[in-house]
C-alpha cells in the first residue's frame, strides 16, 4: 500500500472565469495531520470537495487512499469522512436517528447501524442525548454530532473543515483531543482552519494556501524559512555584558535588544556550542539559550500578504 | 437500490415530524372530499318537488370526482419542494452527497418519499368519497354513475403517475435554478395543467369513462418515465453544491 494517503498533482478547479484552486501539488503521508491554512475564499473548501470526490477537478490528478477522485468517486467517498463547514444535521430527527441514517448509507444495517451510531455518540460525549432532536442542540453539540457523523464509517482519511469554529473553549478542546485520538489511531486528517494555534498544536505538516499552495512543511520548517536560522541568548547582565557579547558573537550577525542577543547562524546546530562557550569563557553570564524563530502567525501573514 | 429505501425512511420520518406539513397533507384531501359530499347531501333539501334528485347528485359527483386527481400533483409538489430544495437550504445536502449513495438512489428515495404520502392521502380521500357517495346517493344509480371504472382506474393508476411526474418536474426545477426560493415558487406552478384539465372536465371536454382513464394513463406512463430519466440526468450533484448559495 502506498505510504501517501493523499496525492494531488497540478490540481485545478475553475468556476467559469474564476480559478478557485490553481496547480495544487500535495502529498500527505498516512497517519499524519495536515493543517490547511488560508484566508476566506482561498479555495480550501473547494479543495476538500475535490479530494472528497464531491466535485470534479477541472484538470490535474488526485488520489485519495489510492483511489482516483475522478474515476473512482464511489471508492473515495467510502474511504473518506468529511466534516462540512456547517454541521448540516437533520434537525427534526434525534441525534441517534441522524447517525443511524448515515451508518445505513455507509452500508451498515439494522442493529449494527444503531450500535455503531451509539458508539460514536458516546465518543463525542453525547451518549445520553441520543434521543433528543438535533435541532435542540447547542452549536457545540451540533458540531460534535457532525464530527461523529464524519467518523462513524471509520474512514482512513478525514477532512475537517473548521472543526472548532464557534465552539466554546471546552468544546474546542474536546474536538482537539478527538483529532489527536484519531491521529493516534492512524487516521490521516486534513484540518482546514483559520485557527493557527490549533493548526500548530495538531498538525505534522502545515500547508498555507491561497488559490495556490504558498508553502508546505512542518511548522518549525516554515518558521525557520521566514526567520532564517539563529539563536536567541538571554543575558543576565545586559548593561555590563551587552557590547562585549556582540563583539564575541560577531558584529555583523548580532543584534541586541534589552536582555536578548539575537545571533544569525548559518548552521545553528554546529555553531551554537562554540558561540556559547566563547561567551561563557569571556565571563558573560547567560541565563537562556533558545532557537530563534518567527511565530506561525507571522509566517502565515507574510506568505498570504506577499501573494496579494 | 437499498440506499433508496434508507432515504425513503428518512423522508417519511421528516414528514411525520413536521406538524404543518402533516396538517396540509390531511386538510387538503379532507376539503376535496367533504366539499362534493356536502353538496350532494344538500341536494334533497335544496331541490323542489319536481326536481330530478338523481341527475343533480350525479352531476355534482362527476364534476368533483376528478378534482381528487389534483391531489397527487398538489401534495407531492409541496413535499418535493421540502425534500430537495429544503435539503439544500438546510445545508444537509452536502453531507448526504459525501456518502456513497448514487444519484439514482438518492432521487428514487426522495421521489418515493414525496409520492407515497401523497398517494396514501389521495387513495384515502377517494375511499371516503366512494363510501360517502354510496351512503348519500338517493338511489344506487348515483354511485354507479359517479364511481365508474374509468374513475377508479384514474385514481388507482393515473394518481401515482401524476405524482411521479409532479415530483420529477419539481426535481428538474430544483436542479436547474440557482435560487432555492425560485425552485419552490416554480414547483407550485406544477398544478396548473391539472387546473386546466379540471376546467376541461367542467366544460364536458373530459369525462370519467374507461376510455378516458386508459387514454390518460397511456399518455401519463411514458411521460412519467421520461420525466424521471430527465430528472436523474440533469440532477448535477456538483452544480447544486457549488451554485446554490
Amino acid at each position: 500500500m502506498n505510504d501517501l494517503a493523499i496525492e494531488a498533482e497540478a490540481l485545478v478547479r475553475r468556476f467559469g472565469d474564476r480559478t478557485a484552486v490553481d496547480a495544487l501539488n500535495l502529498s500527505v503521508p498516512r497517519g499524519s495531520v495536515l493543517g490547511f491554512l488560508g484566508p476566506n475564499g482561498a479555495g480550501k473548501t473547494t479543495t476538500v470537495r475535490m479530494l472528497g470526490a464531491l466535485i470534479a477537478p477541472t484538470s490535474g490528478k488526485a488520489r485519495v487512499n489510492g483511489h482516483d477522485v475522478t474515476t473512482a468517486q464511489d471508492k473515495v467517498r467510502r474511504s473518506v469522512g468529511i466534516l462540512t463547514e456547517t454541521p448540516g444535521l437533520y434537525e427534526r430527527l434525534p441525534a441517534l436517528g441522524n447517525l443511524t441514517l448515515y451508518a445505513e448509507l455507509h452500508g451498515m444495517r439494522g442493529r449494527a447501524a444503531k450500535d455503531r451510531a451509539k458508539h460514536y455518540l458516546g465518543l463525542v460525549g453525547l451518549a445520553d442525548r441520543g434521543h433528543e432532536l438535533a435541532g435542540g442542540f447547542s452549536k457545540g453539540m451540533k458540531q460534535r454530532l457532525a464530527i461523529a457523523r464524519a467518523l462513524l464509517h471509520e474512514p482512513e482519511v478525514v477532512f475537517l473543515d473548521e472543526p472548532t469554529s464557534g465552539l466554546d473553549p471546552e468544546a474546542a478542546r474536546t474536538v482537539r483531543d478527538l483529532v489527536l485520538d484519531l491521529k493516534k489511531a492512524g487516521r490521516t486528517i486534513v484540518l482546514a482552519t483559520h485557527n493557527l494555534v490549533e493548526a500548530e498544536l495538531l498538525s505534522d505538516q502545515v500547508a498555507v494556501f491561497d488559490t495556490r499552495l504558498l508553502a508546505i512543511g512542518t511548522t518549525r520548517e516554515l518558521r525557520a524559512r521566514m526567520a532564517g536560522q539563529g539563536t536567541r541568548i538571554t543575558l543576565a547582565h545586559p548593561e555590563r555584558d551587552g557590547a562585549r557579547a556582540i563583539e564575541i558573537a560577531g558584529l555583523a550577525r548580532s543584534r541586541r535588544s534589552d536582555r536578548f542577543l539575537d545571533v544569525d547562524l548559518a548552521d545553528a546546530a554546529s555553531e551554537n556550542a562554540a558561540l556559547i562557550a566563547g561567551l561563557v569563557s569571556a565571563g558573560i553570564e547567560v541565563t537562556w539559550v533558545e532557537a530563534r524563530s518567527a511565530t506561525l502567525e507571522a509566517v502565515y501573514l507574510d506568505l498570504v500578504g506577499r501573494k496579494k | 437500490m437499498r440506499l433508496a429505501f434508507v432515504i425513503l425512511k428518512k423522508e417519511l420520518r421528516e414528514v411525520l415530524a413536521q406538524r404543518a406539513l402533516m396538517v396540509s397533507l390531511v386538510i387538503t384531501p379532507v376539503l376535496f372530499t367533504l366539499m362534493p359530499l356536502l353538496l350532494m347531501a344538500s341536494v334533497p333539501e335544496l331541490s323542489g318537488p319536481n326536481d330530478d334528485l338523481v341527475k343533480a347528485q350525479i352531476a355534482i359527483g362527476q364534476q368533483f370526482s376528478l378534482m381528487l386527481l389534483m391531489l397527487p400533483q398538489l401534495l407531492p409538489a409541496v413535499l418535493a419542494a421540502q425534500s430537495v430544495v429544503g435539503e439544500k437550504m438546510r445545508r444537509t445536502l452536502e453531507p448526504l452527497l459525501a456518502t456513497p449513495i448514487s444519484t439514482t438512489e438518492l432521487l428514487a428515495g426522495k421521489i418515493m418519499g414525496a409520492v407515497l404520502p401523497a398517494l396514501i392521502a389521495t387513495w384515502g380521500a377517494a375511499l371516503i368519497f366512494a363510501i360517502g357517495t354510496v351512503r348519500i346517493g338517493v338511489t344506487p344509480a348515483v354511485a354507479a354513475a359517479i364511481l365508474r371504472p374509468g374513475w377508479v382506474l384514474a385514481i388507482l393508476i393515473s394518481s401515482p403517475l401524476l405524482s411521479v411526474i409532479a415530483v420529477g418536474l419539481a426535481v428538474l426545477i430544483s436542479a436547474r435554478v440557482s435560487d432555492p426560493r425560485a425552485a419552490q415558487q416554480l414547483s407550485a406552478l406544477l398544478v396548473l395543467p391539472l387546473v386546466g384539465a379540471l376546467a376541461g372536465q367542467s366544460m364536458g371536454l373530459l369525462g370519467s369513462s374507461m376510455t378516458f382513464g386508459i387514454g390518460l394513463d397511456l399518455v401519463l406512463a411514458p411521460l412519467a418515465v421520461g420525466v424521471l430519466a430527465l430528472a436523474v440526468r440533469v440532477f448535477e450533484r456538483e452544480a447544486i453544491l457549488t451554485r446554490w448559495k
